[in-house]
């Protein structure tokens, strides 16, 4: 218990939300970012390190501000994912639904994070990313393979998206948002 | 802020009671201790000896956030240990406790203080810190070259 929680306890009074974007390398994180803030998403190129995205949303008319974190996923990089996870309200878990080859790494590494303790509070959504590419999974096929359904430790939501059309990226923001704001903040 | 504040400032509850009291003597001596010298000068010299690794560019090289681990250690370390020893029977809990009953803090105080645990805020001063290093370099270079062509 040092300043840092103080400092923090304060910005649950602005409506400051951390959210930390992981997955695979190639599952289109830091295309979903750049998606969501609106930005020219031509020219991403693989995250080697890390990204920060600061944005104002509104959901049911309160405003937030959102701090996105997204890090590079490649496997050489995914030890260091524990670095960001302090302090973090909403885990995006970002899958290339199209690469059915590295599911199970994919369900292998999601269980990993689940199970780590400084992510115990925080609320999952998964993104069943690039639904338009004729070869992706469903968003329920992907459910089954990361075996959502028995998940009972973390509030959690999947839906089906795609970060090059922009498909329910604002609905799962959204939903992630409410998840959290009926955890942490007392809204009047 | 959130929207619904949008009707009027956010005013705290004013109250003759201990608690607000003690509330404002504590970040009275924060406010002080962030403006001491020896508070500047603790954040300066860290500054400076890592800001050479900071680029300025959108993505953030990993070792960025070692980096801003020390600094947050550093700062909070030395504001809590100052905390202790100008308030007697200084305690990190109760300083909590009252910042969760008071409804609203004071903005500049906290505001700066915020700045040292948000890392974009820091790679900012990183990278002024880099700039003005660099400039300081560049001056002593010509003034070198002056003194050399003058000679
Ligand atoms: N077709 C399609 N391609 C996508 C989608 N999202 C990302 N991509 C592409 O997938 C590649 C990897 O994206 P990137 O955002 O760098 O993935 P990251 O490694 O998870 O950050 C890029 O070529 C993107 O253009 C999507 O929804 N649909
Ligand atoms: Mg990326």
């Amino acid at each position: 218990m040092g300043l840092h929680s103080i400092l923090k306890k304060l910005k649950q009074k602005e409506h400051e939300v951390r959210l930390l974007m992981l997955g695979l390398d190639n599952a289109g994180k830091t295309t979903v970012v750049k998606r969501f803030c609106g930005e020219d998403i031509s020219t991403i190129s693989p995250t080697y390190g890390f990204n920060i995205k600061t944005v104002e949303h509104v959901v049911d008319k309160y405003e937030y501000k959102l701090n996105i974190w997204d890090v590079g996923g490649q496997s050489s990089l995914r030890s260091y994912w524990r670095n960001y996870f302090e302090c973090t309200d909403g885990l995006i878990w970002v899958v290339d639904s199209a690469d059915v080859d590295r599911l199970k790494d994919c369900q292998g590494e999601l269980k990993k994070l689940l199970e780590e303790e400084r992510l115990a509070g925080a609320t999952l959504l998964v993104f069943a990313n690039k639904q338009d590419l004729p070869e992706a999974l469903s968003s329920e096929q992907i459910r089954d393979i990361l075996d959502l359904n028995n998940l009972k430790t973390h509030h959690w939501y999947i839906l089906p998206c795609s970060a090059v059309t922009g498909e329910n990226l604002v609905a799962g923001i959204d939903w992630l948002i409410r998840d959290i704001a009926a955890r942490i903040f007392t809204l009047d | 802020m959130a929207k619904s504040a949008e009707d009027g400032e956010e005013v705290f509850a004013v109250d003759d009671s201990q608690d607000t009291l003690e509330l404002d003597v504590l970040v009275g001596h924060i406010e002080n201790i962030i403006l001491s010298d020896e508070f500047v000068a603790l954040r300066e010299s860290f500054m400076h000896e890592h800001c050479h690794k900071f680029e300025d560019t959108e993505e953030n090289k990993l070792e960025y956030t070692d980096i801003f681990t020390q600094y947050t250690k550093l700062i909070e370390g030395h504001i809590e240990n100052e905390l202790s020893s100008r308030e007697k029977g200084f305690n990190m809990n109760a300083f909590q406790e009252l910042i969760s009953k008071s409804e609203a803090i004071d903005g500049e105080v906290f505001d700066l203080l915020l700045t040292f645990t948000d890392f974009l805020s820091f790679k900012d001063a990183m990278l002024e810190a880099k700039k003005s290093t660099e400039d300081g370099s560049a001056r002593l270079l010509d003034l070198l070259q002056v003194t050399r062509l003058s000679s």
